[in-house]
Order: structure tokens, then sequence, then C-alpha cells
């Protein structure tokens, strides 16, 4: 009898296991960042929901860049929190083949900066910044009245002021990620990126910010091929010093467990919990995780 | 110049009441081109510039605040500043600082006491006392406030 229940717990735990979205998150080489910061808090806010298994692929300053091969299809989730050199030729056509054929991607902040002589990184992403990102890449991106505006003006791509307590408006209710989220909510500290531009084909926003009276994306999907991806612009890691406060906001947490779970497999279970920040009120899972009153 | 400089007063405090007269200042703000090398110190940019009436001269004093960041925490950020006064025409440095760390760019020119001459008021972080936890919460700091103030030789030094 005692055998048998051992067997059953084995049985039970490793279904538990099995049953978790395998994740590969990509960093390094961003020095305006504390990338294994991040990481780490990615890797805590992922792997404390139960649901997925991340494995960290850390690409430091001296890394050599023609050796980076990922077996990407052997993951159900990538995550991007990279900000280094372009990828070889064929770890970049190893990639779009895993996107293109159904794969989940996630791109965290700054990882929408890097890359730009690749094209289809840029329509993966579908908006980007700096790296002298121009016109040539596509048009700035904002919501009026409810409808996309592309805005094909000259100028460059990308700004961010000093750090700041933000509004964060859901501008796609309906979606799985933002569905049950407030339609405004109060986001401790970050980084905001604005001026925005891209491809931006296949997009849907899902959340802005307002700055210069326009009402910009911070969140947003693509589709590429048969694959999801998910752009969070938030969520910034600094390293002046080395700090993850921006990480720390309930919200910011919250739609980013529920942007990897539709990435990943095209539905949400992550409930939107008791303690998502309000438009009054900002809210802060500081451990990184559910306290055991939210859900 | 026939005044000299003092400090006339440094006052512990948590905040500064913005209390007190405007006198005539006026807020302006001009190139760094037209800031005398001198008043420039390295990785420092301009970041408010006030002229006013600071000594009594005919001519107007620039009161220069210098600044950059120093670094972000969730509660503040800071930032490193110092502050100049200089001859609006003839371009000379009559005052510089110490550089402070601050939560903000801060200064005021005020007349306060009413004798033609305005003083600039400044709040910082007092050197050392800035601590927050390991990961950088629970931010705590004791500030201070310059008073700078140009004194004719024939008054009586106030404090």
């Amino acid at each position: 009898m005692k055998k048998l229940i051992l067997f059953a717990v084995a049985l039970a735990l490793s279904f538990t296991a099995g049953s978790k979205t395998r994740v590969l998150l990509i960093t390094g080489q961003d020095g305006s960042h504390w990338d294994e910061g991040s990481s780490q808090v990615l890797t805590k806010i992922l792997e404390n929901t139960g649901e997925f298994d991340v494995e960290t692929d850390f690409l430091g300053w001296d890394a050599d860049i023609d050796h980076f091969s990922p077996k990407f299809k052997d993951y159900g989730l990538i995550i991007i929190n990279y900000g280094g050199k372009t990828w070889t030729e064929e770890t970049r056509k190893a990639f779009e083949n895993y996107v293109s054929g159904g794969g989940g991607v996630v791109f965290i902040h700054s990882s929408i900066i890097p890359m730009e002589d690749w094209p289809a990184y840029n329509e993966m992403t579908g908006l980007g910044a700096w790296n002298g990102r121009d016109e040539k890449w596509g048009p700035y991106l904002y919501i009026e009245d409810g409808k996309y505006v592309y805005d094909y003006t000259p100028g460059w791509a990308g700004h961010h002021g000093l750090q700041h307590h933000e509004i964060i408006s859901t501008q796609a209710p309906e979606h799985p990620i933002m569905a049950g989220v407030p339609a405004r909510w109060h986001h401790f500290k970050d980084e905001i990126y604005t001026k925005l531009r891209g491809p931006a084909k296949n997009i849907e926003v899902l959340a802005t910010v307002n700055e210069t009276g326009r009402d910009e994306p911070v969140m947003w999907t693509v589709s590429y091929g048969k694959g999801r991806i998910f752009v969070d612009v938030l969520g910034h890691c600094g390293n002046d010093p080395d700090m993850t406060y921006s990480m720390t906001c309930t919200g910011y947490q919250v739609t980013l467990i529920r942007g990897c779970e539709w990435a990943a497999t095209g539905s949400v279970t992550y409930p939107v919990p008791s303690d998502f920040p309000t438009e009054k009120h900002y809210s802060l899972r500081r451990d990184f995780k559910a306290p055991e009153t939210a859900e | 110049m026939g005044h000299k400089l003092i400090i006339a007063a440094l006052l512990a405090a948590v905040c500064l009441p913005a209390a007190g007269q405007g006198g005539f200042t006026k807020t302006t703000r001009e190139g760094d081109g037209e800031i005398p090398s001198e008043a420039v110190r390295k990785g420092y940019s301009v970041q408010k510039v006030i002229l006013a009436q600071m000594d009594g001269d005919p001519q107007l004093e620039q009161v220069i605040l210098f600044g950059h960041d120093k670094g972000h925490w969730p509660e503040c950020d800071l930032f490193m500043a110092y502050y100049a006064i200089v001859g609006n025409h003839d371009k000379k440095v009559k005052y510089l600082s110490d550089e402070v760390v601050t939560e903000n760019y801060n200064m005021k020119v005020e007349d306060r006491n009413l004798d033609g001459i305005s003083e600039l008021y400044y709040t910082y972080i007092k050197e050392g006392s800035f601590k927050t936890d390991p990961d950088g919460w629970h931010m705590k700091c004791s500030h201070l406030t310059d008073v700078i103030e140009f004194i004719p030789d024939s008054k009586t030094t106030k404090k």
C-alpha cells in the first residue's frame, strides 16, 4: 500500500512538472540595464506561478555571438530580454522559423531596441526605438478615438524622460491578456518609452500611456505567421544603481504572466487578482509572487 | 566689488517653506554659450537660470543651477547640483557653491529681507544621511538649506 501511494505521488509530481511551459530567456549585452537582475526577477515572476520552467541563456559582453545557436523548438516560449549584437543568419532564420511555425515570444522593455538591421525582428517587435531607427523603419503608432493612427512624419524613434508613476489605459479589454484588467490602472515608477515606430504590421495594441497628448502603446501583440508575440515595454530594470522596483508592480507582473501564457498557448488562465492596482492606488508584489489572499 | 559674499545661514530643515517676497527677480533661460567656462564643471549642464539683482551693483547677475543625474531609487531620483552667480554683463564668476546631492533641481532667488538684494536659497541632502534598505526602499535622509546673500561691507553681517 505504501509503495502504491509513493507511486501515485511520483506520478502526480511528474505530471505537474510536465505540464509546465518550458521557457528560454535570452538576456545580456544591454549597457543601460541590469540584465542579471531583470532576468532573475522575470524567472521568479513566472516560476512562482508554477506554470513555467525558465532556463536562461545569458550573453555577456564577451559572448561569442557566432556560436549562439539555441534550440528554439525545444521551448514553448522564448523571452527576449536582450540588448546586444545581431544574431547570426543561421540563428535568425531558426528563430523566424520557430515563430512563424507557431512559437510564442515575449519581448521585454528594451528588447525593442537591438537588432535594428534584422527586418524580421522589426516585424516581430512591431515597434522599435533608438539605434538609428527613423521613418524608414515605419510609422509612429497611436490611438485616437478608438482608431489606430499611423503617423509617417519623419523623425527618430524612441524617447523616455525621467522615471515616474504612470496611468496605464487598457485598449483591448476583450483580448485574453487584458480581460478583467481595469480600464485604467496605476503603474509604479518606471521608465516609460514613447515615440516608438516600426513596421506595425499585424499588431493589436493592448495598453497605452498618454505622455504627450497621444495614447501610445506600451503593451501590444503581433501575429507573425502562426506565431503569437507579446511585447511589453514596461519593466525597466536600472543599473544606476541596480534596481528592480519597476517590476514589483502587481499590474506589471500579472499582465506579464498573462502575456506569457497567451504567447505560449493562445489562452490565459491566470486570474486578475484582487490586489491588481486601480486607477487611484498602485500595488506591489515585492517578493514577485501572489500574496495568499490575492487569488 | 566693494561687497563680500557670505553664507548667511546654513539651516537644517526637512523642507524650506516657499514663503517670503518675490523681490524683483525675473526668470529666464540662456544658452551655455553665454556662461563663462570657469563656472562650468565637467559632467554638469545648465538646468535653470534666474536673472536677479544679487549684490547691489548696477548690473544684474545670473544665478545658475548646474546639475546631472545621480541615480534612481524606488522612492526618489537623485541629482548632483551646484550653483553659480555670474555677472550678467561682465561674466565674472562671483560665487560657486560646493557640489550637493538633491532629490530635485531647486533654487529660489528672492529678496525676503526686502533690502533690495536678492538671496539664493537651495535645499539638498545632508552628506552621509541618505540611507535605504538593501533593496533601495525605505529611503531616509536629512535636508539642509543654504542661503547665499551678498552683504555690503558697510552693513552688519546678518545671520
